[in-house]
């Protein structure tokens, strides 16, 4: 994808990225006003690091590896931080509060992904969802393109068997 | 599966929602410079609470003179006796295996396996899902307890186990005839371990007997450790903040200094306390391992870990909380550094003295072999 640089190229790109990567996440996590917060932060450091962002091979990429780092990092906090208790009562309420029709499917679609390990998911929601070739989605999680290819593969066959299993039932 | 990849593909580029509009994004990314940048005055947050001028700075190397509680030294610290030159041994961490450290301990787990953090409990508890996800009682689990010695028991065979000097009433080395129940007190550590798995099953007896062969001392211990710590390296920045100078891992590492808010009240202390503001050093670029969305479906969360060193949070405290340190109190080139560990992964350190106006509570992320926690922490100066 080719982005023009400076403020204007960041107006241009801005819009329907945001919408990707908040897909994508909501897809990823599960749970749309955690990743609508993660994805909110990522566009705003998208947008100061303009400059440098706008030249990679995949600012959309990039922003989702920030924004799920941010869930990381928030998560890291709340898990030594607060309870559990409050944590699952914030994040089951703010589920409900978003349950318009496009986000409840892809918060179905989480519980489907759910099934995969974390890094089986981020590959299939970088390469399938956000559409990356597996050199980018390698790149971007610091991964070899063959260890992109392997979970891709890995991943199918975990779909593969829940799908068959769901099927069963 | 082609379904599901395809209602993917089509999910994402159809794309969720409305974007904030742009001046919001501008607006975000203005807060957050003034409050790098500009000094806050005094904030009333059920006590007072003060957040002062941030900066993120270069500077050239300095040698740190320190010295283990000799006279005349600059840094006390408190007592690991014969730990000197004692590491993390990182090699003990089976692949697809995470280390979860504990006080002065660590030991290594399966990935899968989950962590069952209990707010303002000494124990730490981990085991397969079935053990800590109360959706799936009643399954075959295992787990594994790590908590404060109670006691040392008399005439139990010592061991060793990784170099450390353990007590078991059954032999570790002999898992096929050992019965699944496994309990160990490291009295050099101060903390005992056991490990159990449901009913008569002995699926998780193989897997019980590789998680004690892992144990080893950890990053902690090596931050308390014997010996003169090494002057943090070239490329390592400062951050100053109310006072307090320390250096930590390069910029092109740490991509941003930030101020945020923490409104959380923390388990870590004896009570809950207020920490609305600090400055963190920033890794959101970087990928900083482990699992949220699990935790933030509400499950029982993975293991999270801080990376080597550049998990490094300054924040003003509210100070009412940080009475009661478990550690003995020590000092770090004449501040007055006292250690909270009731934390696993992060050590938290109460820091006062010099010219800091208040007492300012420093987090430093414990991973890795340890070493790159005691530079920054040794790096503490008064600025």
């Amino acid at each position: 994808m080719e982005v023009s640089v400076g403020p204007d190229g960041f107006s241009d790109w801005y819009p329907a990225a945001h919408r990707r990567v908040l897909a994508a996440m909501v897809s990823y996590c599960g749970i749309f006003a955690e990743a609508c917060e993660a994805t909110d932060e990522a566009f705003a450091r998208a947008f100061g690091r303009w400059d440098r962002v706008g030249r990679m091979a995949s600012p959309e990429g990039w922003a989702f590896v920030v924004a799920r780092n941010v869930l990381r990092r928030r998560a890291r906090r709340q898990t030594r931080e607060r309870s559990l208790a409050v944590a699952f009562a914030a994040g089951a309420a703010s589920a409900s509060r978003d349950a318009s029709e496009a986000v409840v499917a892809a918060i179905e679609l989480a519980s489907v992904l759910a099934v995969l390990s974390e890094r089986q998911r981020e590959v299939v929601v970088l390469h399938h969802g956000l559409d990356l070739a597996q050199d980018t989605v390698a790149a971007l999680l610091g991964i070899s393109r063959s260890t992109v290819a392997t979970t891709l593969l890995d991943a199918r066959v975990a779909l593969g068997v829940t799908a068959r299993g769901g099927a069963r039932a | 599966v082609p379904d599901i990849l395809e209602t993917l593909h089509d999910t994402v580029q159809a794309g969720l929602g409305s974007p904030p509009d742009l001046d919001i994004v501008r607006e975000r990314v203005a807060a957050r410079r003034r409050r790098r940048l500009m000094p806050v005055s005094a904030i009333a947050v059920a006590s007072v609470v003060a957040v002062g001028t941030i900066g993120l700075v270069l500077v050239a190397e300095r040698h740190v003179s320190v010295h283990n509680g000799r006279p005349g030294g600059t840094t006390t610290v408190p007592p690991r006796p014969g730990s000197k030159g004692v590491t993390v041994d990182t090699s003990l961490t089976p692949p697809g295996w995470v280390a979860v450290d504990w006080g002065d301990l660590q030991l290594s787990v399966p990935a899968s396996w989950k962590l069952n953090d209990p707010c303002q409990s000494p124990t730490i508890n981990f085991g397969t899902p079935s053990a800590v996800n109360c959706a799936d009682l009643g399954k075959t689990y295992a787990y594994v307890d790590v908590e404060p010695i109670s006691a040392v028991p008399r005439n139990w065979p010592h061991i060793s186990l990784n170099g450390l000097s353990a007590l078991e009433p059954a032999a570790v080395s002999q898992p096929a005839s050992a019965p699944s129940r496994i309990f160990i007190v490291i009295p050099a550590l101060r903390v005992q371990v056991s490990a159990d798995a449901s009913g008569s099953s002995q699926t998780y007896d193989s897997e019980l007997y590789r998680i004690m062969k892992t144990l080893t001392y950890s990053p902690r211990y090596v931050l308390f450790r014997d010996g003169v710590p090494p002057s943090p390296p070239r490329s390592w920045s400062t951050i100053t903040f109310e006072g307090l100078s320390l250096r930590v891992p390069p910029a092109d590492a740490a991509l941003e200094t930030d101020v945020g808010e923490f409104p959380y009240p923390m388990c870590a202390f004896p009570f809950p306390v207020a920490m609305p503001y600090g400055v963190t050093e920033d890794m959101d670029d970087q990928d900083v391992g482990g699992s949220s969305c699990n935790f933030i479906q509400g499950t029982v969360s993975s293991f999270e870990h801080a990376e080597p060193g550049v998990f490094t949070d300054v924040r003003v405290s509210a100070g009412t909380g940080l009475a009661g340190a478990e550690e003995p109190c020590f000092s770090v080139h004449k501040l007055h550094v006292c250690p909270f560990s009731a934390a696993y992964d992060v050590l938290y350190l109460k820091v006062s003295g010099g010219s800091m106006p208040h007492a300012l509570l420093v987090r430093i992320g414990l991973s890795g072999n340890g070493l790159a926690a005691r530079q920054i922490l040794y790096s503490m100066h008064s600025s």
